[in-house]
């Protein structure tokens, strides 16, 4: 057989694609074939530095042009007619839900002596029972005691921020604009009722407001993740 | 697109996002979640992109035909069904997308070399030293057809069956491809033009 036709088998023989027989019968001519056997070994290197070859990074504003592809293809036309009606809506609730936990946190009973002072163990800072405040999408207050953690909040709050950021840059000044303002009034509840809670860790009613204020951003969050 | 139910999300919280396979986010993206989407994107962007930088040579088309990949991963999500690796699936995609921008070129994948012009019987020098810059470089120059095998399947990963499922070619032709490809990259690296 010719150097050429064994040539040609070389790169199956690299990948291990030829029968015994066949491997066996150039691996004979390779022994003898100084010329083929170079060209065997440069391949296998090429095959080796190949394999080897790093994964290159896209530029990070790639995924926002993706998201913001995908928000425009999904967004139903309907939309676009309720875009401006909704910002109010959101801004108003927020500032109620927000003004509600603020307006709370000023008139709570203050001082070491009160209700938290015989709370059990399980009502630690990261498993809050919202018993005062149960603040629904309308706003309204209401008086059930659901256990909820902390965490599953704050991840929601999480998974909606991550689904804000995608929806806006298709928003216009105005919606942006208002979601400012809502999250500023409720960053600002937060903010209060972390800085309270620093001082008095072990109080309850702080615990239960902290709460509430992080379930109005949840309600703000949701309402601007929708438009 | 919606935000996730309550006991979705629940379901979110038990399990973290590194956690969850291929397919579920799959699953999770074909029914709207665009954040198991955006982790889909983090997991396989590297690998896309690399592909198609590779085949397409600059940077800016790389990242246009990701953006288009991934765009059409999301329309097709609903279809993906497990049956292959999301890996392979989603290179598929690529390669139709890279395919699809070459027919819009004019580019012809049939094109090929004369391999007789690189018999070594009388040339047996070794290559120089060979680094992966030069080896980046020599692939860039490959005749796109020769490219796109020797990508699948000597960085990637590919068996020649998946290739040529992938292309609409058969397993011989993809191999002849393959094997010319390596050939024509030594030759290259030799200082051949």
């Amino acid at each position: 057989m010719s150097c050429a036709k064994h040539q040609d088998r070389l790169s199956d023989y690299i990948d291990g694609l030829l029968s015994e027989r066949e491997r066996l019968e150039l691996e004979r001519h390779l022994r003898e074939c100084r010329s083929c056997r170079t060209i065997c070994e440069d391949l296998i290197v090429i095959c080796q530095l190949s394999r080897e070859l790093p994964d290159y990074e896209p530029s990070p504003q790639l995924w926002e042009r993706i998201a913001a592809a995908i928000a425009a293809e999904t967004a139903p036309s309907t939309r676009v007619r309720r875009f401006r009606m909704r910002p109010a809506f959101a801004m108003a609730a927020a500032l109620m839900i927000a003004v509600l936990a603020g307006a709370l946190l000023r008139f709570r009973p203050l001082g070491p002596e009160s209700q938290e002072a015989s709370l059990p163990a399980a009502a630690q800072w990261n498993v809050l029972s919202p018993s005062l405040l149960e603040i629904q999408p309308t706003g309204l207050i209401l008086a059930h005691k659901p256990t909820i953690d902390r965490e599953i909040v704050e991840q929601r709050i999480e998974a909606l921020e991550r689904h804000i950021r995608q929806r806006r840059p298709l928003w216009d000044a105005e919606t942006e604009a208002c979601f400012r303002r809502s999250l500023e009034v409720v960053e600002r509840s937060l903010a209060h009722c972390r800085q309270e809670l620093e001082r008095n860790p072990e109080d309850a009613v702080l615990r239960e407001l902290y709460f509430a204020a992080l379930k109005a951003k949840l309600e703000v969050l949701k309402r601007f993740s929708e438009l | 697109m919606r935000p996730l139910r309550c006991a979705e999300w629940r379901v979110v919280t038990t399990k973290t996002a590194d956690s969850f396979t291929d397919l579920e986010l799959a699953a999770q993206s074909a029914a709207g979640d665009v954040a198991a989407f955006e982790r889909l994107y983090e997991l396989h962007r590297r690998r896309v992109y690399s592909l198609c930088l590779r085949m397409l040579g600059n940077a800016t088309d790389a990242e246009d035909m990701t953006q288009e990949v991934f765009l059409q991963v999301f329309r097709k999500i609903g279809t993906f069904r497990g049956e292959a690796a999301f890996t392979t699936w989603l290179h598929r995609l690529v390669v139709n997308q890279v395919l699809m921008h070459w027919r819009k070129q004019g580019v012809r994948l049939e094109e090929t070399t004369e391999e007789g012009d690189m018999s070594e019987v009388a040339r047996p020098r070794p290559l120089p030293m060979l680094d992966r810059i030069a080896l980046e470089q020599a692939i860039r120059k490959l005749p796109p057809g020769y490219r796109l095998v020797f990508l699948l399947h000597d960085v990637e990963g590919y068996e020649h069956e998946e290739i040529a499922a992938m292309l609409g070619c058969s397993v011989g032709t993809s191999k002849s491809q393959l094997h010319k490809a390596r050939l024509k990259l030594r030759h290259l690296l030799r200082g051949g033009g």
